[in-house]
């Protein structure tokens, strides 16, 4: 091994590890303002990979917001009615979540790709519609707090939110780069042509979505207990469905770094420059940014970076 | 017992919306047809114009549906600004592409709505000479909204109908959306074609947004709602066809009413996600093809 390779190497792993040590003394470095804005950059990093990971089975989902709600709300039935802490709750939560996934992939297992992306979308309003039925539009405040320790200040729930970001993240690293994830890429690129190569591109999918609609839950049921109220306009917001699309496509939804990227710049940009310059108009950004990634960049920056410098990120 | 009366009323209501449904509805079918691109700025377009209703009753203080008239014409320019630049770009390149295109579009529409216009809910009190309604026989009301909406629609629709059926250009339309590739061989013109049909069929959904702001109160996210419902339209009908778009959506629209009306229009709304669900899993596309 030459010293260029042990240098690469040698980079490859000290980067991801130095900007994980540097997001955990995150704390000490910025005031709470900034750390409220960084926890929730971290719940939105968890939805957008919750999309880039149905992205990679050549599957757009508009409605992820679906999943994501339909936790949150359980965290708070199972609490009232059960009487069960964050954990549990949040484990009935993305079962129910992966069981949806389950019957929405049987419903939509025949439909190519607009098709399933907008029964995505209808299954996020027939969600807001039917929690809008079941429960009105009251503010409800009796949600569970994070375990113990973490629920104790916006620090120790910071630490929370991102030891369980990096866990998502490691796992959609080893789903890219495992075998389900190469027969994904084969379904991306050409369905059939993977299907005759005795890829069961049938089951792969209900995979797909039941993980995808798992992590949304999870997504969901940490902003509500991050917020610690909830009313069906708010977690149902489309917007939820909305922006981690552009997040995702901006770094390059073909990697989990790409999409982490995506979401920092965006979500990062939006929060701390274009909100404040235009309160009333900050939302265009977002579409702005879809279309244009998708006019002059469709791999996204990383994408642009590997076909400039050659550096791939996976 | 449900008397004759109130059957009577729920046909009206049933009939109003089902035609403004089928008036969204129809131009995302000639869309799909001609470009393959499922037009998702569909719903913005509807409420853009709403919206454009709203500022022209205002400002005018029209109380005839003369406002409706120069609607369709601006909107069809702004489909072909919208269509010559952008979607023409996204033709042919696979649904990803067009779809997160449309998206972000219809994200452009919906919050610079919301920026230009507040997100607070818009209503209009239209009234035709100063009625607010009419009885047609005793206990049978046709409100004045209502009215407009099947004035407006209907001569709408024929004239999409006989525009498609009867002209040259609807003709090579309905060339282009069989076989574009075998259509260009016989002298049509399939960018030309493209952009006109993309106009066309942004003003009819333009149109469909004046209905709505004469029938009901709005914010700009319903706009996906209503790209939703074009959808679903254009899914009954078979990606293509008017007359059975327009039969599915006044079936839509009977649905709708007799549910909103015998239990919730909340619950209206849940079932109709439900038939969303069970008809695009049904007639939707297969897939790899």
């Amino acid at each position: 091994m030459d010293s260029e390779m042990l240098n690469r190497s040698g980079i490859k792993l000290l980067a991801p590890i130095g900007l994980v040590i540097l997001a955990f003394i995150m704390p000490y470095i910025v005031g709470s303002s900034l750390l409220g804005i960084f926890a929730l950059l971290i719940i939105w990093t968890i939805l957008t990979l919750s999309w880039v990971i149905l992205y990679w089975g050549g599957l757009i989902s508009f409605g992820q917001a679906g999943f994501f709600g339909i936790s949150a709300f359980l965290l708070h039935l199972m609490y009232v009615n059960l009487g069960t802490g964050w954990i549990m709750g949040t484990i009935g939560g993305v079962l129910v979540c992966v069981l949806i996934g389950f019957i929405i992939s049987r419903l939509t297992m025949e439909l190519s790709g607009a098709f399933f992306a907008l029964s995505m979308l209808a299954f996020h309003y027939f969600s807001y519609q039917f929690s809008l039925f079941t429960m009105g539009d009251r503010q409800i405040a009796n949600i569970p707090q994070f375990p113990a320790f973490f629920s104790n200040s916006l620090v120790t729930r910071y630490w929370f939110l991102l030891i369980i970001a990096i866990v998502i993240i490691i796992l959609a690293y080893k789903i890219r780069t495992s075998l389900f994830g190469l027969q994904l890429r084969s379904m991306d690129k050409d369905e059939i042509a993977a299907e005759s190569m005795g890829v069961n591109t049938r089951r792969n999918r209900m995979y797909l979505i039941m993980i995808s609609g798992a992590i949304a839950g999870l997504a969901g049921s940490l902003y509500t207990s991050h917020y610690g109220f909830l009313t069906s306009f708010t977690i149902f917001k489309p917007r939820f469905s909305i922006w981690i699309i552009p997040f995702a496509l901006l770094g390059g939804a073909k990697s989990p770094f790409g999409a982490v990227l995506g979401t920092i710049i965006l979500y990062a940009g939006d929060r701390l420059v274009l909100s404040a310059i235009f309160p009333e108009f900050h939302g265009i950004f977002f579409g702005l940014a879809a279309v244009l990634v998708m006019l002059f960049m469709p791999r996204g920056i990383l994408g642009w970076v590997k076909d400039r410098y050659g550096i791939e990120i996976p | 017992m449900v008397s004759g009366t109130v059957l009577m009323q729920l046909a009206i209501f049933s009939l109003s919306i089902g035609l403004l449904y089928a008036l969204v509805g129809v131009g995302m079918a000639i869309i799909f047809g001609v470009m393959d691109v499922v037009n998702l700025v569909h719903g913005g377009i509807v409420i853009l114009g709403a919206y454009m209703g709203l500022v022209f009753i205002n400002t005018f203080e029209f109380n005839l549906l003369l406002f409706a008239l120069p609607i369709a014409p601006i909107a069809f320019v702004l489909g072909a600004i919208l269509e010559i630049p952008i979607i023409e770009r996204v033709v042919g390149k696979g649904h990803m592409v067009s779809m997160v295109t449309g998206w972000g579009l219809l994200t452009i529409a919906v919050e610079s709505l919301r920026g230009i216009f507040s997100p607070n809910p818009q209503l209009i009190m239209f009234t035709i000479s100063g009625n607010y309604g009419f009885e047609l026989i005793p206990g049978v009301q046709l409100p004045a909204s209502r009215a407009g909406v099947i004035l407006i629609s209907i001569p709408a629709l024929l004239l999409l109908y006989y525009f498609l059926e009867r002209t040259k250009l609807g003709l090579g339309i309905r060339a282009v959306s069989q076989r574009s590739s075998v259509s260009e061989l016989m002298g049509v013109n399939p960018k030309r074609l493209r952009w006109i049909a993309y106009g066309v069929g942004t003003a009819s959904a333009a149109l469909g947004g004046v209905g709505i702001s004469l029938m009901h109160s709005w914010v700009p996210f319903y706009a996906h709602y209503y790209t939703l419902i074009a959808f679903l339209v254009a899914v009954i009908g078979g990606m293509g066809s008017i007359p059975l778009s327009i039969g599915g959506a006044l079936l839509l629209g009977t649905v709708y009413t007799t549910t909103a009306y015998f239990v919730d229009s909340t619950f209206a709304m849940v079932l109709f996600f439900l038939i969303f669900f069970v008809s695009v899993g049904i007639m939707g596309r297969r897939r790899g093809e």
